[in-house]
């Protein structure tokens, strides 16, 4: 199972929201799709999902085209695109027997579907009254009652409360286990961080960096870390002179940053050490997120969204 | 998963069009309305025709008058919003992106429409029927011609209400330009042909005549003219051939447009 973009490109006029997007995805993986407002994400997507039609190129999945053969292409694929409404007059167990019927697909995931989501106890509820992270649940489940081998997911959290969509995330670990490849688009870096296990990066229609989080991880590392103590620290001399560390900034009396020469062997020895002194370390994280500093080095000059 | 066919995947979309005019209540709406207006006609009828002087057809004529406009109002309810919606309610978010051809959706929602239609139109029928069989104790064959041709009227005034519909982008804006189109528009055309003697071929609701045209006996003359006062006013009344060509061709070309436009329509 594969999606592929093959020179695809988008035009409105004379701006191009996607230009020449080549980029192959392959296997069961989740790749995360990361760009500012207007960079192209959603645009991708639609593309894939028979929404847009492209100007040039093709959206191909596992080998068909999705402009010239949509019923092949779009066979094994669940998609939650935008923030979709529903039929309101509509409930969850209708919808979802919608989407298998139309796929002539097996509707007995669907209970479990909703389950999945939180949306059983709902199940015979008409949708127009659902707010809209209940809708979000529910373009979820209906993306998975068909069983999809590739889910192509538009900000799947947006609209949700903080437990929703740490929720939302764990399905999405959960279905990488069952093989499934994910392509996701978000703007939240941790989100992306957490869920993912490769990236790819557009700005302005063009794709900038594809490449998994732990490469990402490992180029855009800062070898700088954050650490609190309990106590405030009264001799500053004392972690400068520990083996790797070239500097110590002072956040505030119980906080510092380091810096220090080396990889994570390093990052570990200055943490034994620091126990070994006597220091009472409460947090001892990295600087920022690997892939915040990629974001930034990559895209920083536009406006991030 | 099994390859569903897009004759077999029109049927799940015509299937749950027509369960979503149930939920909405929709079409009970519409059979409300149906049957007020039956109720007070059958009260008309029954205090000011004497149906002593009438045959059975001129009697059920009066009911047939206003059918054309029973046709209109159950096409804008059932399809003034069917296609505008998905884009302009988001709906199509839910619909579009799966493995199912466009056009299999939009002649699914059609099926439904024309169904729902149907059932309202039948009962007006049903009705006028059995008030003009209670008055005369008779029913000639033309009011089964009569009821063929609302039949077809109703297909291409609902294929006319999609391609309205597919145009447009707000459910609320697609129903009322439909709406005028159908009760001003055409009724001014039709009017100005009168004063202008061009016939209005071209006009949906002249083709419309040929259902109450069918009840008389003898077919009304194609072309009248009634002169006087410096006035010539020219009264045209549809040949039968010509009405169901006219109808047929709204019904194709508007069919053939609408599934064009949604075919190449994109969910920006």
């Amino acid at each position: 199972m594969y999606i592929e973009s093959v020179n695809l490109s988008k035009k409105y006029g004379d701006f191009y929201a996607l230009r020449n997007l080549n980029l192959k995805i392959e296997g069961s993986k989740c790749v995360g799709y990361l760009g500012p407002n207007g960079a192209g994400k959603t645009t991708t997507l639609k593309l894939f999902t028979n929404l847009l039609r492209p100007t040039t190129g093709e959206a191909i999945i596992n080998g068909y085209s999705v402009k010239k053969e949509i019923k092949k292409a779009l066979k094994h694929v669940g998609a939650l695109i935008e923030s979709p409404e529903f039929y309101p007059y509509l409930t969850p167990m209708e919808l979802l027997s919608m989407a298998c019927d139309i796929r002539g697909a097996s509707k007995k995931d669907i209970k479990n579907a909703l389950k999945k989501v939180r949306l059983y106890e709902w199940r015979e509820n008409k949708v127009g009254k659902f707010s809209k992270g209940m809708k979000q649940r529910l373009a979820l489940a209906i993306a998975l009652a068909t069983n999809p081998e590739i889910l192509i997911l538009d900000e799947p959290t947006t609209g949700m409360d903080p437990q929703g969509m740490m929720e939302i995330r764990e399905i999405i670990r959960d279905l990488k286990k069952e093989g499934i490849l994910i392509f996701m688009s978000s703007h939240l870096l941790p989100e992306v961080t957490y869920i993912c296990d490769e990236v790819a990066m557009i700005n302005r229609g063009k794709l900038i960096l594809y490449d998994s989080i732990e490469n990402v991880s490992r180029k855009f590392s800062t070898h700088a870390v954050v650490v609190e103590f309990l106590s405030p620290v009264e001799k500053v001399e004392e972690i400068e002179e520990i083996k790797g560390v070239r500097a110590v900034n002072l956040i505030s009396p119980y906080k510092l940053r380091l810096s220090f020469s080396g990889g994570a062997e390093t990052q570990y020895y200055i943490l034994k050490e620091l126990l070994e002194k006597g220091y009472r370390v409460v947090s001892y994280h990295s600087e920022s997120l690997a892939l915040e500093k990629a974001y930034i080095k990559l895209i920083g000059g536009d406006n991030l969204g | 998963m099994d390859d569903k066919s897009s004759i077999a995947q029109m049927f799940t979309i015509a299937k749950y069009q027509f369960l979503n005019y149930i939920r909405s209540k929709r079409i009970f709406i519409l059979l409300a309305i149906t049957v007020a207006i039956s109720v007070t006609y059958s009260i008309v009828m029954w205090k000011h025709v004497n149906p002593e002087y009438l045959t059975s057809n001129d009697y059920i004529s009066r009911w047939v008058s206003f059918l054309s406009f029973l046709i209109v109002l159950a096409s804008l309810f059932f399809g003034g919003d069917a296609i505008a919606g998905e884009y302009g309610k988001k709906t199509g978010y839910f619909l579009f992106p799966n493995p199912i051809k466009r056009w299999s959706i939009l002649w699914g929602k059609f099926l439904a429409s024309y169904l729902a239609s149907l059932i309202v139109i039948l009962l007006y029928w049903s009705v006028a029927i059995g008030e003009t069989y209670i008055a005369k104790k008779e029913i000639a064959v033309e009011v089964f011609y009569s009821m063929g041709l609302s039949f077809l009227y109703l297909l291409s005034v609902l294929a006319l209400t999609y391609l309205f519909s597919s145009f447009f982008k707000n459910s609320a804006i697609s129903i009322t330009i439909t709406a005028i189109i159908y009760f001003f528009v055409f009724n001014i055309v039709n009017s100005i042909a009168m004063l202008t003697g061009v016939e209005p071929w071209f006009s949906i609701t002249y083709a419309g005549g040929v259902i109450e045209n069918v009840l008389k006996d003898p077919y009304p003359p194609h072309i009248q003219t009634i002169g006087g006062g410096g006035i010539k006013i020219t009264m045209f009344n549809v040949p039968l051939e010509m009405g169901i060509e006219i109808m047929l061709g709204y019904f194709i070309i508007s069919a053939l447009i609408a599934t064009f436009i949604i075919t190449y329509r994109e969910m920006k």
